[in-house]
């Protein structure tokens, strides 16, 4: 099993940060221009469209506990080589800390390549996603 | 060098690197964001020194590397644990890379002594609060609201 973990402390509530990972409108500002697509309740199916690739992953709702946890499968759907690798599983944990938000990301796979594809994506989405929420402007500008 | 770290923590901010690496150096602002520690460059050969708020000696070390705003990188031994008195030190190195308007921040721990393997989940969640307060700081102008450290302290 491979692991990437990536933990990040925002400046804002559990609620918006929930928010902010699950609302299409919101997700697609810091992320690329990704949009996900989901009705985030256990056994739905999710998938994460791109611009430019069309379905670029999907998966299934694993675990959902509002403000807390998210956990989905995922799989890659337009490199070969990383959907090859099956899926992976992806958990967001939010846990508050003062005025702050400690958020986790772990993201496991049998897969090598995939694991070494997202340790490099995950960072600069998360420093994203801390910006839009601590300043109002995201790093990334859609694709 | 392909020397491969220990481990990697990686963070974007929305400055120029020159800004990134003076928030980086200045002892005064390090506080903010290093949970009331501080840390201090001297110039390449000199020291690296971490202070605790209440002044104790916490970290300590050499500076190997200082090319602002680009690199920096120390030897790094941690004094104020009993346990690892007698530990040798590990390196620990910055590097600062700009990317349009966006600076990548690379923090590598090298060299980690097998004492502190149990530290090593301690030190990530360190550098998470780190990071994450360095960028606030740097992007908002204001330090993060503090966050202790968990694990041993």
């Amino acid at each position: 099993m491979n692991r990437f973990v990536y933990v990040t402390y925002i400046r804002t509530t559990p609620a918006k940060l929930w928010q902010a990972l699950t609302q299409p409108q919101f997700t697609e500002r810091y992320w690329f221009g990704a949009r996900q697509e989901c009705d985030w309740k256990v056994g739905s199916p999710w998938k994460l469209v791109m611009p430019n690739v069309g379905l670029a992953d999907s998966g299934e709702v694993l675990e959902v506990e509002p403000e807390k946890k998210l956990v989905l499968s995922w799989r890659n759907e337009f490199m070969p080589e990383l959907k090859a690798e099956g899926f992976s599983r992806m958990t967001y944990d939010l846990e508050p800390h003062g005025e702050t938000v400690k958020l986790t990301v772990t993201h496991e796979s049998d897969g090598e390549v995939f694991i070494e594809k997202v340790s490099g994506g995950w960072p600069k989405i998360l420093s994203s996603l801390k910006s839009l929420l601590e300043t109002g402007e995201p790093l990334l500008r859609p694709a | 060098m392909t020397e491969k770290p220990d481990a990697v923590h990686i963070i974007h901010i929305a400055a120029p690197a020159q800004t990134v690496w003076d928030a980086l150096t200045d002892a005064d602002r390090s506080a903010s964001y290093f949970f009331g520690n501080r840390w201090e460059f001297g110039e390449v050969g000199g020291d690296f020194r971490v202070t605790k708020p209440d002044g104790d000696l916490d970290s300590e070390g050499k500076v190997l590397v200082r090319e602002a705003p680009r690199l920096m990188r120390v030897t790094w031994k941690v004094v104020w644990i009993e346990e690892l008195k007698d530990t040798p030190p590990g390196e620990v190195e910055w590097r600062l890379d700009q990317m349009g308007e966006i600076t990548r921040l690379t923090v590598s721990e090298f060299r980690r002594p097998p004492q502190m393997a149990p530290y090593a989940e301690a030190a990530r969640n360190g550098w998470s609060i780190i990071l994450s307060g360095l960028k606030t700081l740097v992007e908002t102008g204001r330090p993060m609201p503090k966050t202790l450290p968990e694990g041993p302290q």
